[in-house]
Parts: structure tokens; C-alpha cells; sequence
């Protein structure tokens, strides 16, 4: 997997993966997600649904992808998840816990 | 609205603010530097070879920091380390690590100093000073010494009737306070600042040192007052056993209470709920050197709280933060039984 330091917007055809270098530390709880950023020293806590998001930002579809397998599982609008999934996704980037692939 | 839709309505909830990990415990300040050259701050073991000492602790055992104290005839100093040293006696002495050494020097000014092995840890001018620092150089080796073993976190800890309760909390959130008003109402005691986990059964492994009662939170405690010395404190060192309590020597059961406590003055004491994941990150924020073991130190939290009552308890009075914790023990007995 090819990661990049490209840190213009993201799109949706974006891919992201939980970085890898230096690694995050990750745990989950209740359906909660607990963090660890080794690089910034930081402890994050993702509620139920960022732990879901968390979970598919594995590398392998990119944001528009996503979103539209959970507006399909949830029976919701795609445009509207599309949005929420770029918002997560940009703050999950702006705190260094994912990089782009490709 | 289904819970699939409430919950995809929660994708407008951001992740929770990163939150920094804690420092170490900070030193006291009420030492002095510098030198005279009498005591020199690197030494070699003939310094001490023909020194008179008048005091031995024996050895001692701080989970995984073993060691023991000597002074020179300093009689001020005696009522002050007795209380320091006694909660930790070692009942099988174990090898000893590190040697304290308590000196006194030619300069009436600056009377103490202080060398751990061959180095002076530093010189002070009353008893006070140097038993504080002494205080927290043990604490501090404790930690330093026990987290490649343990997961140490900053917490307080007592147990009855099989039933742990810990108390996570940062300096001043009300630890010792709200302890030693569990000891008084016959809790068993394990530590009032550094709780070590074995990651692989999350038995605690106690550190029974004497209780710091800051002299804010002296007037619930005038039984512990010291009978002598009391000039200058800012802290009592008081064993549990002068709250009525006993110190656990033997390894502890897994805390099954988490409570966090945060002392709010004028406040009216209320215990709220706070979901796992959210006491798993204010575990993991004080947890002592979890950098050095990002992902052991993870998993032991989030083990040690699955199989725990986990609460937050904003403390307006001692008698209430003791009731509130007393329910939430008596719930866990009751599901036991």
C-alpha cells in the first residue's frame, strides 16, 4: 500500500488508513474507540459511529464508496452521508490518525 | 425514529478533543540546591564508610522499588521517618536496590542532605523538607521501577469485603481525602497515590506508603494530627492504621468500583455515570509512563473495565463522597451474593 503526504482537501474518492507510521493505538469498549497517537501524544475517544468510520477506513474504498455503503445499510440519503463521512474523515486527517493511499 | 437512524444522526458527533498524558509526579520545592563542599553531590562509598549512623529502616519495599533508609544522629528526623517507612517494611526482605542516606554537614544553615546511592539528591534546611522530598523521590522511583512489570496509574485504593474501589485522579482532585473517609469507615488500604496492575490477572499489588493529608483536609482528620513537629507541614504522613484501618500486604482483587473523583468546593456531592470508553481515556491519561507500552496499557484498562462499576463523583463534602461510594459498593456486593 502506497500512502502520500498530500494534504490539499480531501475529495471523495479519497482513500484513507489508520496511519502506520508511527502507528495508532486503538481499542474499543462499549462501541466506543479509544485512540492513542503515539506521534502527537494524544488520547482521542470516537463515539459509536466514529468507531464505526474508524473501522472502515481501511484502505480500501475510497470516502465515496463508504458513504454509500452506509446510506444503503441505513437507508439514508447518500449526499447528506456523504457529507458527515468528509467532516470525520477531514478531522480524523487534521489530528494525523489517517493517511491518504494512492 | 429507528435507533439505525439516531444513530446515523450521531455522525454529526466529532471525536472527543485529543487529551495530553500526564506528567510525572512533580517534585516538591521546598528544598534547596546548590553545595557545600562537605557534601559534595557525587560521591564515593568511603564517604560514608566512617560515618556514625544512628537509624536504620531495614528494608523496604515499594512494589517494585526496593531499598533502604540510614541516618546519622538527626533526633528531629525520627518521628518524621517512622510514619514514612513503617507501611512499607519489607515482611520477606527482599534484596535492596538502592540505599537512602540521610548526612548531616558542618553548615548549620542547611543542615540535611540527602544521597540515594552515591548521589545527593538534594540539601535541606528543616527535617520537613527532606523527609517531603524523600517522600516523593520513593514515589517517583515506585513508578519509574514498576511500569515495565505493572500498569501504573495515579489513583487511590481501598478494599472491603472482596470488593476494590479505586480512585483515579490527578493532584487535588480529592484521592487521599476521599480514602482516608474509607478507612475510617473500615476499608482496608492500598494506596492513596500509585496503583500497580499486573496486566495479566489485574491484581494490584499494594503501596501502603503513609497517607499525605494536604492541611486543606486537615480539619476532617484532627486524629491524625502529629503529636510533634507540626511546624512548617504542609502534609501529615499518617499510616492507615491511625485511621483505624489495616494496610494490605498480599496481592488485591481487581478493582470492580471506579470511581473519579473531582473535590469542587461548595459543591453539592452528586455521582454521575461516564460510558467505558470515556473512563478507558482518563485511565489511559493517568497511567504512569504509558508511552513506553501504548497497546499492553490499553488493553489492561479496557479489561480492567469491563468488569467495573465505573463513576464520576463530584465531591461537595467527605461524608457524601463516602455514602456514594458506599451504594455503589454495596451494589457490587449485592450482585455478588
Amino acid at each position: 500500500m502506497t500512502v502520500t503526504n498530500n494534504r490539499e482537501g480531501l475529495s471523495p474518492s479519497t482513500v484513507l488508513v489508520h496511519r502506520e507510521s508511527p502507528a495508532v493505538e486503538y481499542v474499543e469498549v462499549d462501541g466506543e474507540t479509544v485512540v492513542y497517537d503515539c506521534a502527537g501524544n494524544a488520547i482521542h475517544l470516537l463515539d459509536q459511529i466514529g468507531t464505526l468510520l474508524w473501522t472502515l477506513l481501511d484502505g480500501t474504498a475510497s470516502l465515496r464508496a463508504t458513504s454509500a455503503d452506509l446510506a444503503a445499510a441505513f437507508g439514508r440519503p447518500p449526499d447528506e452521508v456523504l457529507d458527515d463521512v468528509m467532516r470525520f474523515a477531514t478531522e480524523m486527517e487534521a489530528v494525523d490518525l489517517v493517511e491518504r493511499v494512492g | 425514529m429507528s435507533r439505525a437512524d439516531r444513530a446515523l444522526d450521531a455522525l454529526e458527533t466529532l471525536p472527543a478533543p485529543p487529551a495530553p498524558l500526564p506528567a510525572p509526579l512533580p517534585a516538591p520545592t521546598a528544598v534547596m540546591a546548590g553545595g557545600p563542599r562537605d557534601c559534595p553531590t557525587q560521591v564515593d562509598p568511603d564517604f560514608f564508610r566512617h560515618r556514625r549512623w544512628a537509624w536504620r529502616s531495614g528494608p523496604c519495599a515499594a512494589v517494585g522499588h526496593r531499598f533502604e533508609i540510614t541516618s546519622e544522629p538527626l533526633h528531629e528526623l525520627r518521628s518524621l521517618l517512622g510514619p514514612l517507612v513503617t507501611p512499607l517494611r519489607a515482611q520477606n526482605p527482599p534484596s535492596v536496590h538502592g540505599h537512602y542516606r540521610i548526612v548531616r554537614h558542618r553548615n548549620p544553615e542547611v543542615p540535611y542532605a540527602l544521597y540515594y546511592g552515591g548521589m545527593r539528591l538534594t540539601l535541606a534546611t528543616r527535617p520537613e523538607s527532606l523527609v517531603r522530598f524523600l517522600t516523593w523521590h520513593i514515589n517517583r522511583q515506585m513508578v519509574d521501577k514498576s511500569s515495565a512489570e505493572h500498569v501504573v496509574l495515579h489513583a487511590a485504593a481501598a478494599t472491603r469485603a472482596g470488593i476494590t474501589v479505586m480512585l483515579p485522579g490527578d493532584q487535588e482532585h480529592g484521592k487521599t481525602t476521599t480514602v482516608a473517609g474509607l478507612l475510617r469507615e473500615g476499608y482496608e488500604y492500598v494506596t492513596d497515590e500509585a496503583v500497580a496492575i499486573d496486566p495479566a490477572t489485574l491484581h494490584i499489588t499494594p503501596f501502603p506508603k503513609a497517607l499525605s493529608i494536604d492541611d486543606g483536609a486537615w480539619p476532617l482528620f484532627p486524629e491524625c494530627r502529629p503529636l510533634v513537629g507540626t511546624e512548617g507541614l504542609r502534609q501529615w504522613q499518617v499510616p492507615a492504621e491511625q485511621l483505624g484501618s489495616q494496610s494490605m500486604r498480599g496481592a488485591v482483587s481487581p478493582p470492580t468500583v471506579v470511581v473519579f473523583p473531582m473535590f469542587v468546593a461548595g459543591s453539592t456531592t452528586r455521582c454521575s455515570q461516564l460510558s467505558r470508553g470515556e473512563a478507558v481515556r482518563e485511565l489511559a491519561q493517568g497511567t504512569f509512563h504509558f508511552t513506553q507500552r501504548p497497546a499492553r496499557n490499553l488493553a489492561t484498562l479496557v479489561d480492567l473495565t469491563r468488569g467495573a462499576t465505573v463513576a464520576r463523583l463530584r465531591i461537595g463534602s467527605l461524608d457524601g463522597a463516602v455514602r456514594a461510594i458506599e451504594t455503589l459498593v454495596s451494589q457490587r456486593l449485592m450482585e455478588k451474593l
